[in-house]
């Protein structure tokens, strides 16, 4: 995947300005930065929903703007900040995965879609959820079966859009070791969204960090994760220091850290 | 699923067979199964019973089907597009459009034209309504679909009032017929009208299921759609203008029969579930179904005597749709 120069906006106002950014295959890419600052956008950009007025997104070496939608859907699949609450069981709606590699007339799954829905579930450990309503599970269990929806897919791309938020310690941990098992196993390269900059430092190869619509930096959390980007970025005074398990970053915060210069 | 589907759509299609013998059987005159059965083929028969099989209920039970399948098909399709159960067919103003031109060509006296006079009239004012809707609400080839509901909420209410102006400025005499209009009539049937309404709602049915699976990623929000890589746009023009032109087509054959594009998907909700490649053929069946059956009551209830078919699918289908309803909170 890869960025140049994008700007995307809404209304005449620009929520992404001039981003440019390589990915490489395998890679977790984490995007953070404050409420506002575009990661959303860049998320929309990314996932072919919002069309850049300037630059070009490229995968594979194909602008994603001049391939048909349903060869984009093959190549990366998106699991969204809300999963939807719809009447329907969690089978059905992870089957819909599959929908973008249906022949052209087909209206039912095939053995091989059953196939690969049911092991998309047991990858993701939701096979026990197949016959229960997306209304009745937790949000915790929700947001794996979103994902277990995005590997139904078999992309190469998993677009993740605050995949933790709203989600107790435990299963925000379940969703993001899933999500480094997922590029373990499959390979696959993912880009997410998060606001919690030690989730990001703990889960990503890569970070990027915006303000303002603007990709502020970009490199491994230990070169983005400092004092001085929290500071400028966030405005808070906050310690930094090294996970003596991880070995990268991790934000100490600390009561009244508001920094009143920023 | 698709066994229980399988066994549902059977079970539709012989009660179809079932309530359209028995539609043909019931009226002014009894005639018998075995009497039908021995004017098979026999259309030029020289008889009564013959004319009024073949001349006036065959007819009529055949634009019931079609009426009755296509205003289902399009409620449900619009529902489905624009994820609101309250949404049918006469939403977005259609029918409001069509009854506004009948009622002018009545009340100024030019239904003398023919037969063909008020339907031609209808289908214009619901043409002319569609295509107002889609200017509306179309910016960039993009349609806004909450701006195509509330445009096509308004247009309904615009034509209410203005047919409210023209029947007042009515006679007597035409008001007895914009009223009858309005309320939906199938006793107009003739064999050219009966059969153009069976081939457009089943034309309309084959062209409208392939969009049943999008219709399901749909139910996920737009984007979501997308992201499966649904050509949201074309989806929504295709679902929008279909479901139209039914509605547009089935008011300008037999007038605004109400109810049933909002009831019977909600009852085929309650037996497939939110499966649109179920609910759509499972709809189309129930709609032909329930639109005969109510059409029979219409007319033996207080016989010699017809009531409007709308008056009849609107209590059969409001009481129908409670009691379902109630049985499904307390999961019985």
């Amino acid at each position: 995947m890869e960025l140049q120069g994008v700007v995307c906006g809404y209304r005449g106002g620009f929520a992404l300005k001039e981003v440019s950014l390589a990915l490489e295959g395998g890679e977790i890419l984490g995007v953070i930065g404050p409420n506002g600052s575009g990661k959303t956008t860049l998320v929309r950009a990314i996932s072919r929903i919002l069309k850049p007025k300037k630059g070009r997104i490229a995968f594979g070496g194909d602008d994603i703007w001049e391939l048909p939608a349903q060869d984009f859907a093959k190549r990366v699949a998106v699991v969204s900040q809300d999963s939807p609450y719809v009447d329907m069981k969690v089978e059905e709606y992870v089957m819909l995965g599959r929908l973008p590699h249906y022949r052209r007339f087909q209206l039912f799954e095939s053995r091989k879609d059953r196939e690969k829905v049911a092991m998309a579930m047991d990858l993701v450990g939701v096979g026990n959820l197949r016959e229960r309503h997306l209304e009745e599970i937790s949000g915790g269990e929700r947001q794996l079966v979103g994902i277990a929806k995005a590997i139904a897919q078999e992309p190469r791309l998993l677009v993740l859009d605050e995949p933790v938020a709203h989600l107790d310690i435990s299963r925000q941990l379940d969703v993001l070791n899933l999500v480094e098992r997922l590029r373990g196993e499959l390979g696959i390269t993912v880009v997410m969204v998060l606001h919690d900059v030690n989730l990001a430092a703990e889960f990503c190869d890569v970070v990027g960090v915006m303000r303002e619509g603007e990709l502020l930096a970009l490199g491994t959390p230990c070169e983005t994760i400092t004092e001085t980007m929290v500071r400028e970025v966030y405005g808070v005074k906050v310690v930094v220091e090294k996970n003596r398990f991880s070995q990268r970053p991790m934000v100490v915060i600390t009561r009244g850290g508001v920094d009143p210069s920023c | 699923m698709k066994r229980k589907g399988l066994l549902a759509f059977l079970f539709l299609v012989v009660l179809l067979g079932l309530v359209a013998l028995f539609s043909l059987c019931v009226g002014t005159v009894w005639i018998s199964p075995l009497g039908l059965f021995s004017l098979l083929g026999r259309r030029e028969a020289d008889s009564t019973i013959a004319t009024i099989v073949w001349e006036l209920r065959l007819p009529r039970v055949l634009l019931g089907f079609g009426v009755g399948g296509a205003l289902s098909l399009a409620g449900v399709m619009l529902q489905g597009l624009f994820r609101n159960p309250l949404v049918e067919p006469y939403t977005l103003g259609i029918s409001g459009g069509a009854a506004l031109c009948v009622a002018v060509v009545i009340s100024l006296g030019l239904r003398a034209g023919g037969l063909v006079t008020l339907p031609v009239a209808g289908f214009c004012g619901g043409l002319a309504v569609i295509l107002l809707l889609y200017l509306l609400s179309a910016r960039r080839g993009i349609l806004n679909i909450q701006g195509l509901l509330l445009t096509g909420v308004m247009l309904s209410f615009i034509s209410s009032s203005l047919i409210m102006l023209v029947m007042a400025l009515s006679r007597t005499d035409d008001l007895h017929g914009i009223l009858f209009w309005i309320m939906g009539f199938l006793g107009d049937a003739n064999w050219g009208t009966a059969l153009f309404m069976l081939v457009v709602s089943l034309g309309g049915f084959f062209i409208s299921y392939p969009l049943s699976l999008r219709l399901n990623a749909l139910a996920l929000g737009e984007e979501e759609a997308a992201h499966l890589g649904v050509n949201i746009e074309a989806t929504k023009r295709g679902v929008f203008l279909l479901a139209s032109l039914l509605t547009g087509l089935c008011v300008a054959s037999s007038g605004v029969i109400g109810f049933v594009g909002l009831v019977v998907p909600h009852l085929m909700r309650l037996l497939f579930g939110p499966d649109h490649r179920f609910l759509m053929p499972g709809s189309f069946l129930f709609g032909a179904v329930f639109l005969v059956l109510c059409d029979t009551i219409a007319r033996t209830i207080v016989s010699p005597t017809e009531l409007p078919v709308g008056v009849i699918t609107g209590i059969v289908g409001g009481v129908l749709f409670i009691h379902a309803l109630s049985r499904k909170r307390m999961g019985l």
